[in-house]
């Protein structure tokens, strides 16, 4: 499962962690104010009675006879929040509030504070304990109360909340700017690229990271420098000696007159050229398994296809078509890469054509290389394994059977693909590669549009 | 016409050599650097071919030492090194054409040929002198387009002498070194006994 950022786990933490501290601090807050808010409703039951007692049993006293019962009438219509009552000790009722219903006392009386599942209830004893008053107060007015006071401390926080996570965001985002834009940095990095991290204002404690990586990439950088010289120099060590052999065969069989020896000095080049393709193909294979392509810049092709084809024109093959774009197209390309691929695909071209028929080139606009020639329909199934290392289909000519697949893994290592068709679309015969390569599609379409 | 040969492989600068005599160049083969830097200060070059990794240095520093001091001789480089970014950088340099080893000799002659008539101004390889024309690729003399001789091997020297002088009535001293390699034994009525022959050959 994929984790999440680690600044958005620090937002919501925070976050958290405020919204924590609120709630302990309002329920602390609410668990105080019901305590006074008890107090004060204590105090009152408390005073009421101490108020009324006297006075009601004085008219109580007066009266003819003690035990005859009365219940006070309401002067105005209102809402009774607090009744009372006198009771004897024999528990029968002398007086109460027009509201104090005889269900709301809750068995016997007992002297001092005592709470019912509704009520609160303060009983006071006068006389020898002869008489009691009980004054009541339901509990829901106290339940309404600390609600509305705790409601009251909470409003400012609602909207302090979203405020605070606005802040916190915005500090967050601020402190996390230079650690976004490392890890930027180094997830743009790959053998491709192995430019230097240079982040401004980078806190303290990340400083050592990209100074590692920076050094780290040094010495990748040297060892793919490394990989390459060698691959170069050991092409340099292979050719010379095959170059003394070939050039003295050559003039061998200038000088030798015997048909026979002719015969065998022109074998002898020939295995010799194929010799010569072979160390060229694995060569050039050993640096499409290297990793050390240069693809960091996106280069110019159409110079580049030009000077290629050309090189061919040079060597004999004439009969070469080069269409290109109007405008200049740019593909993130290892120039040596690049022309290894072109060769490979025309050298193809060339070696399976029919019949010396002419080859087309073409590099379009979106930077793709389409190389056409002319041939017999292969079948589906030659088709799926050119591009395998040392497949060859099968044709009167002989090859390395390595040209595609060192092709394949070039174009896959710069992020390109390939497309083999045979036949040609709308026709019946022929053979066509395509190949796209990486491309800076806004950069082309720019020119295109000059 | 005279020819530079900067190669250190023995054996691929004999077969080179022994290919350009044939073709009727003039050689001085050399194998450092230093001998041919002295070559070039002394001698008047058509053409040098620059080997890249010699055991004194890199032939391109010599290259460029040859465009710095403005010497106008066309190069051609030969080597190993078959990457686009050398080639581009050896062409930069200011070379000629870019051989890359291992090549075949007739393909090199060829590019040999095409850069000296590069550099001559007349890029045609036939020699035209009134009605006498003279095809320097196939070495093949015509005779109001009638074919007087051919494979004139041992007159390759005196074709491009021909190629020299075909603008000129006089010969004079520095067209007839042109002919000659270091070491080589100069006849002085070569040129002579070639114009003979064809003579004859023309009627």
């Amino acid at each position: 499962m994929k984790s999440l950022p680690l600044q958005t786990k620090l937002l919501f933490y925070i976050l958290g962690l405020i919204t924590c501290l609120w709630c302990i601090g309002l329920t602390l807050a609410g668990y105080h104010l019901k305590a006074e808010l008890n107090k004060v409703f204590d105090s009152v039951l408390q005073e009421t009675a101490e108020r009324i007692f006297p006075l009601a049993l004085v008219e109580i006293l007066n009266r003819d006879d003690v035990k005859v019962f009365q219940q006070l009438p309401a002067l105005s219509e209102y809402e009774e929040r607090v009744v009372y009552r006198v009771v004897n000790s024999m528990g029968e009722v002398l007086l109460k509030s027009h509201n104090a219903g005889d269900h709301l006392w809750g068995g016997k009386v007992i002297e001092g504070f005592k709470t019912t599942e509704n009520s609160r209830i303060y009983s006071l004893a006068a006389i020898q304990k002869r008489y009691f008053i009980q004054v009541l107060e339901p509990l829901n007015y106290r339940q309404v109360a600390l609600k509305e006071a705790v409601m009251l401390m909470a409003l400012p926080l609602i909207f302090l909340l979203p405020l605070s996570f606005l802040a916190v965001l915005w500090l967050v985002r601020k402190l996390f700017k230079p650690v976004k834009q490392l890890s930027i940095e180094v997830s743009n990095r790959s053998a491709r690229d192995l430019v230097p991290i240079s982040i401004d204002q980078l806190p303290q404690e990340l400083l050592p990271i990209p100074a590692a990586i920076n050094q780290l990439m040094k010495q990748v950088q040297v060892a793919l420098d490394a990989e390459r010289h060698f691959t170069a120099n050991a092409a340099h060590e292979l050719r010379t000696p095959l170059a003394t052999m070939k050039a003295q065969i050559q003039r061998l069989e200038k000088r030798v007159t015997d048909p026979e020896y002719k015969g065998k000095l022109s074998q002898l080049r020939i295995s010799l050229d194929h010799l010569i393709n072979l160390s060229d193909k694995l060569l050039q294979l050993a640096k499409a398994d290297a990793l050390s392509l240069k693809l960091a810049d996106y280069h110019p092709l159409t110079e580049l296809m030009i000077f290629i084809i050309e090189d061919f024109r040079r060597s004999g093959f004439e009969k070469l078509t080069l269409k290109i774009p109007e405008h200049e197209v740019f593909a993130a390309v290892d120039i040596d890469a690049f022309a290894i691929i072109v060769k490979n695909i025309v050298d193809n071209a060339l070696k399976y054509r029919s019949n010396n028929e002419p080859v087309l080139v073409e590099l379009t606009y979106d930077a793709k290389i389409v190389v056409s020639n002319d041939c017999e329909p292969l079948k589906q199934e030659n088709i799926d394994n050119l591009c395998n290392r040392f497949y060859r289909a099968p044709s009167q000519q002989t090859g390395s059977g390595l040209g595609l697949a060192i092709v394949s893994t070039l174009v896959k290592k710069m992020g390109g693909s390939i497309y083999i068709e045979s036949p040609i679309r709308q026709s019946h015969r022929g053979f066509q590669i395509v190949v796209q390569l990486k491309t800076d599609r806004e950069m082309n379409n720019a020119l295109q549009g000059q | 016409m005279r020819i530079l040969l900067i190669e250190d492989t023995e054996g691929l600068g004999e077969a080179i050599k022994d290919h350009l005599d044939d073709e009727g160049y003039a050689v001085d083969w050399v194998k450092t650097l230093w001998s041919a830097e002295s070559c070039i200060k002394t001698t008047c070059y058509d053409l040098v071919m620059l080997d890249l990794m010699l055991p004194d240095g890199n032939g391109l520093n010599l290259l460029l030492d040859i465009r710095r001091n403005k010497i106008q001789i066309p190069v051609i480089i030969m080597t190993a090194k078959d990457q686009v970014t050398d080639r581009v950088k050896g062409l930069n340099a200011g070379a000629d054409d870019y051989l890359v080893k291992p090549f075949d000799l007739d393909e090199m002659a060829a590019r040999v040929a095409a850069v000296c008539r590069r550099y001559s101004g007349n890029p045609n390889p036939n020699i035209v002198i009134g009605n006498l024309e003279v095809n320097l690729t196939e070495k093949v003399v015509y005779l109001s387009d009638s074919k007087v001789g051919t494979h004139i091997t041992e007159s390759g020297q005196f074709l491009k002498f021909l190629s020299i002088i075909q603008d000129s009535c006089l010969v004079d001293l520095d067209s007839k070194k042109g002919l000659y390699a270091f070491g080589a034994e100069i006849e002085s009525n070569t040129v002579e006994v070639y114009i003979s022959r064809l003579r004859k050959k023309t009627g």
